[in-house]
């Protein structure tokens, strides 16, 4: 605790707030020990507070931003270009008779 | 040889690659072009991406236009397109180097990514082509010792006393039962946001975060999902971009200002909330610790939890708040001196007047020299 932050003030006030910090810190890991294992769990389980379609995309986002890739998602990018690609294609070759 | 010791006749223009409002480079470039006008310099600022209706005061690049200057201050901060056209330019050049974020960060924007990237490397063929080398901070200095530049020097980012005098009369607009926290800075991955939304997660329901900044879009969709996660999307504001009276506004109404970056190659955000007299906490990453130089409170520590905890503690001690503001205060006196209009103008006549004095010789060396004088 005492190397959790530097403050240049006089040494009393400083003790005083390390001391009281280390006790809101106890109350903090006591009502949430594995504070990581807490975070983690919103990308296991879905919270309430957010909608299926959400969730999904933040589970994506969080893993490209924890982990730098996702893995399958440019196999399925390519995928659907190359299918959008075909698409547009055959789309071109069906005349319009509207 | 020619003596000239006025500033007749002097000119000295500025290139970055890209200038828009409200951006700490651009709002350094405008510093410098007032600071050298007012000190009877011809100045011009030249950019490639002109954005936010700045194109009446910042000129499109032109190569022509360059080459009757005595001096060109090239500001590099990341992948420069005209490089080769500007070291081309044969005028005497000076680099002010503003850190490149580490394009690991960047692994979500490919275009982001190849900019830093080629950002970095283009810093050695700028080594060679440059007469002095400014920073605005050590941490930026010593990334450039590592690449083999020479004595790199301190070159002002803003005029501090300016911005103490503009904020003199600004009272605090705080709210009530509402404890407020700030972030000014852009909203991407090593500003790491996510962290602020985290420590917020550990606050009870009175604190808020407000969030100041333009965003990459990929990663302000993943900030806003994770606030919604975490379910403390009710008390984040996201402003985004906001202009000058709005930002003012943000910090009048803040308690604190909160940093969880992660790399900072200044911090002018964490000067505005000293000069706001806002208590600054900020993770020690970059330049952060030399920025506040044992000013505000420092932590040691990236666990939100903990953060949390430090926060609550001190702004429940408004005896600890106000020393960490009057030990602020004393900082921003101390950097009174460097970061003022005057110094801009010693630093650009001294080193015009010089390369103009010893033109024949190796006015590299002699410019080095002169930068260690002004260094002392």
């Amino acid at each position: 605790m005492s190397t959790l932050f530097s403050f240049d003030a006089d040494s009393s006030l400083e003790k005083q707030i390390r001391s009281e910090a280390r006790e809101e810190l106890k109350h903090f890991l006591k009502k949430e020990p594995d504070p990581d294992a807490a975070f983690r769990g919103i990308f296991n389980r879905r919270p309430k507070t957010i909608r299926w379609s959400n969730y999904l995309r933040l589970k994506i986002l969080h893993r490209q931003f924890s982990k730098g890739t996702v893995p399958g998602l440019p196999v399925i990018v390519r995928s659907a270009r190359f299918l959008y690609g075909r698409y547009r294609n055959l789309k071109r070759m069906i005349p319009d008779n509207s | 040889m020619r003596h000239v010791h006025s500033t007749q006749g002097m000119v000295i223009h500025q290139y970055h690659f890209s200038v828009s409002p409200g951006d700490a480079i651009t709002n350094q470039m405008f510093f410098i072009y007032r600071s050298l006008r007012q000190a009877g310099i011809e100045s011009r600022i030249y950019a490639d991406h002109i954005r936010g209706g700045l194109s009446k005061w910042v000129n499109r690049f032109n190569e022509a236009e360059l080459w009757n200057c005595d001096l060109l201050l090239l500001h590099h901060s990341h992948g420069n397109p005209q490089l080769q056209k500007l070291l081309g330019i044969e005028v005497p050049k000076a680099l002010i180097y503003h850190n490149i974020t580490p394009e690991h960060f960047f692994r979500h924007d490919p275009h982001m990514w190849n900019l830093c990237r080629i950002g970095r490397s283009q810093l050695k063929l700028i080594r060679q082509a440059v007469s002095t080398t400014f920073v605005d901070s050590r941490f930026n200095g010593r990334e450039l010792k590592d690449l083999g530049f020479t004595d790199p020097i301190h070159f002002p980012l803003f005029d501090i006393g300016v911005m103490m005098a503009e904020v003199s009369n600004s009272q605090p607009r705080r709210e009530k039962g509402k404890i407020k926290l700030l972030f000014v800075g852009k909203i991407a991955p090593h500003k790491n946001q996510i962290a602020l939304l985290r420590t917020l997660s550990y606050l009870p329901p009175e604190y808020e975060l407000t969030l100041v900044g333009s965003a990459d879009p990929i990663y302000l969709d993943y900030v806003k999902l994770t606030a919604r996660a975490l379910g403390v999307h009710s008390r984040v504001q996201i402003l985004g971009k906001v202009p000058e009276k709005d930002l003012k506004r943000a910090y009048q109404e803040s308690w604190a200002f909160l940093s969880t970056s992660l790399h900072e190659g200044f911090g002018v955000p964490l000067i505005e909330a000293m000069v706001h007299q806002l208590p600054v906490f900020a993770i020690n990453s970059g330049a952060v610790a030399e920025t506040l130089d044992d000013a505000g409170v420092l932590f040691n520590t990236e666990k939100p939890w903990e953060l949390a905890a430090v926060l609550k503690t001190f702004l429940a001690h408004p005896e600890a708040i106000k020393a960490a503001i009057a030990r602020q205060n004393q900082r921003l006196e101390a950097l009174r001196a460097g970061e003022s209009q005057e110094r801009v103008q010693t630093i650009c006549r001294d080193l015009v007047h010089h390369l103009r004095v010893v033109p024949e010789c190796d006015w590299k060396k002699e410019a080095a020299n002169i930068a260690r004088q002004l260094e002392t």
